[in-house]
């Protein structure tokens, strides 16, 4: 027998908050965030019809959590050096080392932070899985011409448009990047 | 940028945006043999539900998934389809965890195997996460809680026979 079809695909990896992580998938006609304590998962839907905006701004955790986590490896960093000046085994010290210096590599890798919030009619919320730059343009990348395809009707056609005033400020310019 | 906190922005708008909001305007029926709502017999009928197949007038008419759904057959989806559900317990991840956390407290595992094993029995009947459906944890939590009673009751039956 044929395996029925996913209902859901994944759109990010879980990511980690304060006891709890959530990730965010898509539907047929909906995104679903999911929260999860590990036991427990909450699911908030936003239906492609009813999005009106994506709000993408600046964080400033990368900065931080490499500052943070470059603190570290410095002060792991240091005893390794005078260990391998002193001619004895870094062994121990690097066991503080490694795992500092993965973590700030692997921060690096991820790119740049950012906060993206959705707005419907109704509510506006953080979408907390979606915290990279480089993530975060995929998935919109994906996403906004299945919102676009789901709001055909709302888009009004240039016949039936009403003209702007002349004296009208031009609209601010949209912004992907 | 934002004029009120000065913090850059990127703004990706939707036809949603500024399209008018749709408000639903019921007609109000207007020959006595007209098919009227089924919640409300001033409104004239302009749907069916596709679930119960009532009759619906502007009003009563929920567009849920794609399909028209009065508000009784959209409660009962929350209790059973997958469409509403808000929230699950996740009791595959409870008796996984029943069974591998008191390990580092072996003793802990006298308690906490049987719980772990009724937790399976329990949850094994409800529903998952709409996002899995797999059974592998339960299994998991299982055969490891068994592996423990079993090592249990090794442990008491020795003591019982030496006694």
């Amino acid at each position: 027998m044929a395996k029925a079809p996913r209902p859901y695909q994944r759109l990010t990896r879980s990511q980690l908050g304060l006891a709890t992580y959530s990730s965010l998938w898509l539907a047929k006609d909906h995104l679903l965030l999911v929260e999860s304590s590990g036991f427990h998962e909450s699911y908030h839907r936003f239906y492609l019809r009813d999005i009106k905006a994506f709000v993408v701004s600046d964080s400033d955790r990368f900065l931080y959590s490499n500052i943070i986590v470059g603190l570290l490896v410095v002060i792991a960093g240091v005893p390794v050096v005078m260990r391998i000046v002193e001619e004895e085994s870094p062994l121990v010290p690097l066991f503080f080392l490694v795992p500092s210096l993965i973590v700030l590599i692997a921060n690096l890798i991820l790119g740049r932070s950012c906060r993206v919030d959705i707005v419907t009619a109704l509510q506006t919320r953080r979408l907390k899985p979606l915290s990279r730059r480089r993530r975060t343009r995929k998935v919109l990348d994906r996403l906004e011409p299945l919102v676009r395809a789901a709001q055909a009707s709302l888009a009004p056609s240039p016949a039936t448009a009403p003209p702007k005033p002349a004296t009208e400020a031009p609209p601010p310019t949209l912004q992907t990047g | 940028m934002c004029r009120s906190c000065q913090t850059d922005f990127s703004l990706i708008a939707f036809p949603a945006l500024t399209a008018p909001s749709r408000s639903a305007k019921p007609k109000a029926v207007e020959v006595e043999e007209g098919a009227t709502c089924f919640f409300h017999d001033q409104n004239s009928a302009e749907t069916v539900c596709s679930g119960c197949g009532r009759y619906l007038c502007a009003v009563c008419n929920i567009d849920f998934g794609g399909e028209p759904k009065c508000p009784a057959c959209v409660a009962a989806d929350r209790r059973g389809g997958s469409e509403a559900i808000l929230h699950r317990i996740l009791y595959d991840r409870i008796a996984l965890g029943l069974a591998v956390l008191p390990l580092l407290l072996w003793p802990l595992t006298l308690v906490t195997a049987p719980a772990a094993l009724g937790v399976v029995a329990y949850g094994w009947r409800q529903p998952a996460s709409i996002l899995s459906k797999s059974r592998a944890r339960f299994v998991i939590a299982g055969v490891l809680a068994s592996v423990q009673l079993g090592g249990w009751v090794f442990f008491f039956g020795t003591l019982w026979v030496n006694r």
